[in-house]
């Protein structure tokens, strides 16, 4: 399953599509798909950014005397 | 920069809320059209979410029900509609382009069209009732062309509301909840709509419907407000539009010196006003280049946000 990056990347290169009069518009069916994959995994994206944050506990260890 | 001191042919609910927080505003930004930087983020969102919505409907009640194809063809518009305004789609971390077509599904996926209890009614020709616009004659006079000035404004549909007439009217907003939803009592701008409405063909129209989408980074909400108004609503509406534009009016004919500046809450609201750093100035005249550009505030411009400034 493509990760959110990757979804996000897919939105972008179809609207650099959809502003590019040298080519046709593509099938709205696609963008509907993209956008759709985009949102189904931006919360999966924030859970893990937020994962990644160290909280105050973990920040104490750092600096506990053994 | 030479500034054309014009009174405007046609007020808004937008420019009549801005002389009511401010004349000095009213002056800047709706005599002298003086803009600063971008276009807002939040006016180029709104507008690119109304235009995705307008066409998703269109699709739709003209009689393409494969959703896919008439969700895809409302996110090209939307894609269209922003870069008409901004060349970055990544600017704001919320409001970003990805996030509005987002926001146009998720508005679909929470009032889907199939079964949806607020229908849109139809024109003479058969067309559903989507984008209205208006324009409407009031009884001040322009002081240029002595012609009446107009009122004017824009809303998403004319709806059947379980047998009624009602407008309903896209918004988005950054948080949503009571205080959302309560806010639209009394609203000017929804009691300008209901009086437009009356004007055009539909007497008996009372009620607004208000459908909000919130934009966060990680997530979308929604909220409803049914509004209904009175023809008191109305009328003390009418008499107050009618009471600010004899003030500009006559501020007009007094001279831009007569625009007094709010120095108050205006000041601060919504981010701060953006001109605060010309009122900040013992010569503010001399500090508009090269911060402000002249543009004109299109009051029939598509918009979906809550407020015409900042207020997401």
């Amino acid at each position: 399953m493509p990760s959110y990056e990757e979804n996000m990347q897919k939105v972008l290169d179809l609207r650099s599509q959809v502003l590019d009069t040298e080519r046709p518009d593509p099938e709205p069916e696609e963008v509907w798909e993209a956008v759709q994959a985009l949102h189904a995994t931006r919360g999966v994206a924030a859970k893990k950014k937020a994962a990644a944050v160290p909280v105050i506990g973990d920040l104490k260890d750092l600096f506990k005397k053994d | 920069m030479d500034l054309t001191y014009v009174f405007p042919k046609a007020i808004d609910n937008t420019m009549r809320t801005a002389w009511d927080a401010c004349q000095r505003k009213f002056l800047l930004g709706h005599i002298y059209n003086l803009r600063k930087g971008d276009p807002s983020m939040h006016l180029v969102f709104g507008g690119a979410y109304a235009k995705g919505l307008e066409i998703a409907r269109k699709e739709f009640y003209g009689g393409n029900t494969d959703k896919a194809n008439y969700l895809g063809k409302a996110c090209i518009a939307a894609i269209k509609e922003w870069d008409l305004q901004l060349d970055d789609p990544l600017l704001d971390e919320a409001k970003s382009l990805p996030n509005c077509l987002g926001a146009i599904l998720y508005c679909f996926d929470t009032w889907p069209m199939i079964g949806d209890w607020l229908t849109p009614l139809k024109n003479a020709d058969g067309s559903p009732t989507i984008e209205f616009t208006f324009a409407i004659p009031i009884s001040a006079i322009h002081p240029a062309t002595s012609d009446p000035i107009l009122y004017t404004g824009r809303f998403d549909m004319f709806a059947d509301f379980q047998g009624a007439q009602a407008l309903e009217d896209d918004k988005t907003a950054s948080q949503l909840g009571n205080s959302w939803v309560n806010g639209w009592d009394l609203d000017s701008q929804i009691t300008g709509y209901v009086w437009a409405g009356q004007q055009s063909g539909y007497p008996n129209l009372k009620t607004a419907i208000i459908r909000g989408v919130s934009i966060l980074k990680t997530s979308f909400g929604h909220a409803q407000a049914i509004q209904y108004r009175t023809k008191w609503h109305i009328s003390n509406w009418y008499n107050v539009l009618h009471s600010n534009l004899e003030g500009m009016l006559e501020a007009f004919s007094n001279g831009p010196k007569s625009f007094t500046p709010s120095y108050g809450q205006a000041c601060k609201a919504y981010g701060g006003c953006p001109y605060r750093e010309l009122c900040d100035k013992e010569n503010w005249e001399k500090w508009i280049e090269p911060n402000f550009h002249h543009y004109v505030w299109d009051p029939l411009a598509i918009s979906g946000v809550t407020d015409e400034q900042n207020k997401d």
